[in-house]
């Protein structure tokens, strides 16, 4: 009957629809969204990506098979004895599309560019490797008189809980490091007896320094004097007036002075038009921080010593406009035309698979000069890859034709890639023989049992992990035994069995597939010890255990998945467990403010190491969302950055690893697959940990 | 001609027979309620008969063609898709109905008390009325729903979604109805019946409500048939969207959403459901074609 | 007349006005922001993002700002801040326009054609079929319709591609599908009206005097059994607008109505406004249309 002849079309060694006729030299593929930016420095996800890397080049290329570097931009380069910094040598045979040839300095200003708070760059974590860059973003290191580099560190404000030496409990005192143990604490003339933060800010008076034990204290407050501005304004300097934007970030002196750290000015604006967004005062106090070493590269030494103790300069004494916000900070520096040195602020040898990250390809500063944030359409828009951009029609396409004056060879003449968003429709155009291939995930989950016979199928390992976070924060979730309990209690072959696309279980962390890194086993599924453990933290089957709710997003697959561990967690542990599903933007904002008990999450891995995902752990960690965090553990991902042996390093990995399957702060359920369909004409690409399919390598043969 | 023996019969009565000449609606009707049975008590007897119920999953079957075990197939997940059309159309006509009953009774509410109170307060209530007419009000609906997490909203067992609906889709269509029953009771206000009840000194809003009211009931009740489908088309169009009934519900929108989607390789994911949902929709619209005809044969045929 | 069409047109703006302000609150209680995603950007970024967009500031100025924005054009859109709101739907509502016209256009055809057929040859086996395919095209919602008709056409027989917007073939489906529903109504408009027509005297003195038939049926009888057609026209537009939605969605068309649906979910804020701001004038403004049209085809209407 009719279903039969619709499968019928089904039928075939292929899912789509033979493209035998078509022409050889033009690829066609939906990349599954409109992307969000096509600038290098803005861009951020995959879709993205896939159109920024075939225009623009950065300095290394992933490799077609295993994404080991490929020279591009840069020809070659030298690791430095340290193993924190390389020095690029840039071909001279790369031109942007307008006839201007590719520089280091290129380099320079994207790098900055991205890094530089006020461009709003998503994804500059990419960078964050670079020394200072983490700094920078956060427009806390500056340039001071002499040279000097300057950290602003915040200060914070502490209550004293007893007397100790001349301070009385109850006052407020500032503090420099709240972490220290002993507190260095300022305490300014005249102002020691201030209870009233506004008071304690605005005082003037001579400092002087002493410590006070930690446990003498609580915090107070932490004080802010950074300030963005509600509207646009004028500062009134010396020198003359300057604009400024409403967004942008000045810092506020005291004596109603402004300084304005983009442009290093300093002067006066109505206070009225700053606003405090998170109501919070914070000053920051500058610090002297160490120069970075350039001298000798490539052969610096490690030679293992601690950074020297900051000077301690506050911003007062210091005039506002003797600070400089400028790339010198930064831990990269142009050589010359062709010569480009990078400074890292630990040990990172994945950093060259960073470096072909869109994030990391040079942008045309002239094309952004001339034409601020539309340089990217096709009538302005200048390019340094193989292709250039020759139509843009949101919603719809990409055309892309190839670049003549590229210095590579490239075997497509044209790129046409859809911006359709939705995976059946993607699914069906593959299928009618619209497009040359799918891209990973762009498949319906559902079609899959049908693909899996196909010749144009393939699934392979992603670098991705599926997790369930646990709030740390909340009872009985802070202790341990329950963590352990519940991940213990999970059958997780069961989940993957029912997902049904070749997703590989989990029991750690790190998805497998990392060459020489040997991962730390978690505790398996063991229903016994569970429920032991379980007992022993004072809920003997369950009884007495609070109900509770897994957070999941508006998707089958999560709602599958929590199913699944609701019944395990039923079944072997007694505990009734709720599920609770939301929508995407509201699932964000709670698991963001920890408002959760157990939620759903997932990450995909940027680079080819297993510190992608054990970094995400740390203290402060923006993705860690689960409000457990270890010293031990922060001062071993601190080492293992600073290990120069490899295998040394990865051991150190592993032991980081090691301590989060013993403490449970999530549950790792599975590790996802790509899955992707692609005409078996089309040549150049292949499976691949990162899903990443330079389009330059492709050609078809018809 | 036979001449017709008034005393005795009704104004009902008399609609009654009208409606049963009408061959296509009484034939409407009958399949109507075979559906609604099917909605209704078809999941009992399936899971009685077969063991099926709308949640069962069996997984390692996956999306099957129809078979004698499972009617209509089933979905990805191994469900049985006739028992989820049956469930499907609960969720569907119980919003259709609560949303059409919401709207009656906000409507007949406001139109009446427009109409009764007259002068400057009708001529305001009408004013806002036009008002929110002249504005795209489903846009704002899309809005709504797209923007209010339906967790929020959950009252006890109903999921929030279901009562977003009730209350967005109910909130559309009581305009017209408020219009239309103002404008009875403004003209049944002057008769000789309601003199007569205020002479005798039955309280105004008695008056209102237990002697106006009723007599407006015949249009109301057209009007009715015509926003039953209306709103079914509506919380289908939503559900589909992906802005209406959510997980773990499900409506016939929400099936032919999913259906859609897999059509090109499980193509009776569609066809089921939105078979259904089409003969419901289509004997609703003969349904209230043959209603109208009996409740007020002056109105031009089609 | 003229009064009144310019208290209508008057009245547009503080009418937009309200809507948006009322689109404004409802997205001021959703959760979630425009700038939420999976991977958190550093805190100063998020921080600087939201302070570019006013959303820190006080809700009168926002408002304020996203009123000034699409006035002047200059309004970016929160999703893709490179382009503008005025852009964004510069660039699909003539999209979205296009398809309706089509499916206007389609569904005048059919509908009358169909019409005129089913009233000249009252109760054959003519007028029958084609009216109940008329009903089953008033039944059929458009999204049961849409993708039925791309399984057969498309992935089946393949004479058509199964999406996209881009050469004729690509238009025909959505076309149809949108405009189906509306050729059903025009043609059992139609025949009533003609049926209507045909009877009076007029027609049968036309008939009499010899006149061939279809001159008598296109001359005479025709003109009059449109004016319900027309008078439908004015809802259908409107009506044909908000079903773009749906097809949109079906069919992937860039067009106006995705960004409706999909800035709401995407908290867009600019991008709502936008989109509810157009959409509300255009269809006040057609409304209006329809409303004078209504008066100069039958002149014993007035309006108020």
């Amino acid at each position: 009957m009719l279903f039969a002849a619709l499968a019928c079309v089904a039928d075939g060694p292929t899912f789509g629809l033979s493209r035998a006729e078509e022409d050889p030299r033009t690829l066609v593929f939906n990349n599954a969204t409109e992307p969000e930016f096509i600038d290098p420095t803005q861009a951020t996800g995959h879709p993205d990506g896939r159109i920024v890397q075939e225009l623009f080049d950065g300095l290394t290329e992933y490799g077609p098979v295993d994404l080991a570097p490929q020279p591009s931009h840069a020809l070659s380069w030298d690791a430095h004895a340290d193993g924190r910094g390389y020095t690029f040598h840039l071909r001279d045979d790369a031109a942007w599309t307008d006839g201007t040839p590719v520089t280091a300095n290129d380099y320079a200003w994207s790098w900055e560019h991205v890094l530089n708070p006020v461009y709003l760059a998503r994804y500059a974590q990419q960078l964050y490797f670079v020394e200072r860059a983490p700094l920078y973003n956060s427009s806390r290191v500056f340039v001071g008189p002499d040279g000097t580099h300057l950290e602003a560190k915040r200060s914070y404000v502490v209550r004293l809980v007893e007397d100790h030496e001349d301070l009385d409990e109850g006052w407020l005192v500032e503090v420099v490091d709240p972490d220290a143990d002993p507190l260095t604490v300022i305490v300014r003339e005249d102002c020691e007896d201030l209870n009233d933060l506004a008071g304690l800010l605005d005082c003037e008076g001579a400092e002087r320094r002493l410590e006070l034990p930690a446990d003498k204290a609580e915090p107070a407050w932490p004080m802010a004097n950074t300030r963005v501005l509600r509207e646009d304004a004028t500062l009134h300097t010396p020198g003359g007036d300057v604009g400024l934007s409403r967004g942008e970030e000045v810092v506020l002196i005291p004596g109603d002075k402004v300084f304005y750290p983009t442009s290093e000015k300093t002067g006066t604006l109505d206070l009225s038009l700053l606003a405090d967004p998170r109501g919070e005062r914070v000053r920051y106090d500058l610090v002297e921080i160490e120069p970075i070493d350039w001298s000798g590269t490539p052969d610096v030494e490690d030679t293992g010593e601690e950074p020297l103790d900051p000077i301690e300069v506050t911003l007062r004494t210091l005039s506002a406009a003797e600070l400089r916000f400028t790339p010198e900070v930064l831990g990269f520096r142009v050589d010359d035309d062709h010569t480009f040195t990078v400074r890292l602020s630990g040990i990172a040898p994945f950093f060259l698979t960073l470096t072909s990250h869109t994030t990391l390809r040079a942008a045309p500063r002239q094309a952004w000069e001339e034409h601020g944030s539309r340089w990217t359409r096709p009538e302005n828009i200048v390019t340094s890859g193989p292709f250039t951009l020759e139509t843009h029609i949101v919603r719809d396409r990409f055309e892309l034709v190839r670049n003549p004056d590229w210095w590579g060879e490239v075997e497509l003449d044209r790129v046409i890639a859809y911006s359709i968003d939705n995976l059946h429709t993607s699914a069906n155009l593959y299928r009618a023989g619209y497009t040359d291939l799918v891209v990973a995930n762009d498949i319906p989950a559902e079609f899959i049992p049908i693909l899996r016979d196909k010749e144009d199928f393939e699934v392979s390992p992603a670098l991705s992990v599926y997790v369930y976070r646990i709030n740390t924060t909340k009872p009985p979730f802070d202790d341990v035994r329950v963590r352990r309990a519940l991940a213990m209690a999970i059958e997780k072959e069961d989940v993957v069995s029912v997902l049904k696309a070749g997703q590989l279980s989990a029991d750690h962390i790190v998805p497998p597939g990392l060459p020489g890194y040997t991962a730390a086993r978690g505790p398996g599924f063991d229903p016994e010890e569970a429920r032991r453990l379980l007992a022993e933290a004072g809920y003997p089957n369950g009884e007495g255990f609070p109900r509770f709710k897994i957070l999941y997003n508006t998707l089958e697959t999560h709602k599958l998945v929590a199913a699944i561990i609701q019944d395990n967690w039923a079944k072997h542990l007694g505990i009734p467990v709720e599920l609770e599903n939301r929508e995407w933007k509201t699932y964000l904002k709670t698991v963001n403010n920890l408002d959760y008990d157990i939620a759903r999450g997932g990450w995909i891995g940027d680079y080819l190491d297993p510190l992608t995902f054990l970094e995400l752990w740390i203290e402060d960690g923006g993705n860690n969302n689960t409000g457990w965090t270890d010293p031990a553990y922060d001062a071993l991902i601190v080492e293992a950055g600073r290990t120069a042996d490899p295998a040394e390093r990865l051991e150190k990995l592993a032991q980081a690893e090691a301590m989060l399957n013993e403490q449970m702060p999530f549950i790792p359920i599975y590790h996802y697959v790509w899955s992707e369909l692609t005409q078996p004409d089309v040549r150049g690409t292949h499976p691949n940990l990162l899903d990443q399919h330079p389009i330059r390598y492709m050609s078809i043969e018809r | 001609m036979t001449k017709q023996v008034v005393a005795g019969s009704s104004l009902w009565a008399d609609a009654w027979k009208r409606w049963r000449r009408h061959r296509i609606s009484v034939a409407s009707a009958v399949v109507l309620t075979l559906v609604v049975a099917f909605c209704v008590l078809g999941p009992m007897l399936t899971e009685a008969l077969l063991g099926h119920t709308y949640e069962a999953q069996n997984r390692a079957l996956g999306a099957a063609p129809p078979s004698w075990v499972h009617p209509f197939g089933t979905d990805i997940l191994g469900r049985d898709v006739m028992v989820r059309t049956m469930i499907g159309g609960r969720v569907s006509l119980a919003v259709a109905l609560v949303a059409t009953a919401v709207s009656l009774f906000v409507g007949v509410t406001y139109g009446a008390l427009s109409g009764f109170l007259g002068g400057r307060v009708d001529a305001v209530m009408m004013r806002i009325v036009d008002l929110m007419l002249s504005t795209p009000y489903l846009l704002l609906v899309i809005v709504l729903m797209a923007v209010i997490p339906p967790s929020q909203v959950s009252i006890g067992g109903l999921d929030g979604s279901i009562i977003l609906m009730f209350a967005a889709l109910g909130l559309v269509s009581w305009l017209i109805l408020a219009r239309i029953v103002r404008g009875q009771v403004l003209a049944l206000k002057e008769r000789e019946f309601v003199e007569a009840a205020r002479a005798i000194g039955v309280k105004p809003l008695t008056i209102l409500f237990r002697h106006i009211v009723p007599n407006t009931l015949g249009p109301v009740i057209v009007y009715s048939t015509l926003t039953i489908p209306s709103v079914m088309l509506s919380e289908a169009f939503l559900s589909f969207l992906g802005l209406g009934i959510r997980e773990p519900e499900a409506s016939w929108g929400t099936l032919v959403n999913d259906g859609a989607n897999a059509m090109s390789v499980f193509p009776w994911l569609l066809i089921f459901p939105g078979a259904i949902m089409t003969l419901t929709l289509f004997c609703l619209n003969f349904l209230g074609d043959g209603l109208r005809d009996a409740l007020d044969p002056s109105a031009s045929r089609t | 007349m003229i009064g009144h069409v310019v208290r209508r047109l008057a009245a547009i703006l503080p009418l937009v006005l309200l809507l948006a302000f009322s689109t404004f609150l409802l997205l001021q209680l959703a959760p979630g922001g425009p700038f939420d995603a999976e991977r958190n950007f550093p805190p100063e970024i998020q921080k600087q993002l939201e302070a570019r967009f006013s959303l820190d500031a006080p809700w009168y100025e926002q408002f304020g700002t996203y009123i000034v924005g699409l006035a002047d054009g200059t309004l970016p859109s929160m999703k893709r801040p490179g382009l503008t709101v005025g852009e964004l739907i510069g660039s699909s509502f003539p999209v979205s326009l296009t398809l309706g016209t089509l499916a206007m256009g389609f569904a005048l055809c059919l509908g009358i054609t169909s019409g005129i057929i089913g009233a000249i040859r009252q109760n054959s086996i003519w007028d029958w079929s084609t009216m109940s395919v008329a009903l089953i095209g008033i039944s059929v919602p458009n999204f049961v319709l849409g993708p039925l008709l791309i399984l057969i056409f498309a992935l089946g027989l393949g004479w058509v591609p199964p999406a996209r917007w881009e050469g004729l073939e690509t238009m025909i489906l959505p076309a149809v599908t949108l405009g189906l529903a509306y050729a059903a109504y025009i043609a059992r408009l139609t025949r009533a009206g003609m049926l209507e027509v045909i009877r009076t005297d007029f027609v049968r003195t036309a008939r009499a005097k010899g006149l061939a038939e279809h001159v008598v049926v296109i001359r005479h009888a025709l003109r009059g059994a449109l004016l319900p057609v027309i008078t439908y026209l004015g809802p259908a537009t409107a009506r044909i607008i908000t079903g773009t939605v749906v097809i949109e969605k079906i069919f992937q068309v860039p067009g106006l109505g995705y960004y409706f649906v999909q800035s709401a979910l995407d908290r867009d804020y600019s991008m709502v406004l936008g989109v509810v701001c157009f959409y509300a004038s255009i269809l006040m403004v057609l409304n209006l249309l329809v409303d004078i049209a209504y008066t100069w085809l039958d002149p014993r209407v007035k309006l108020a």
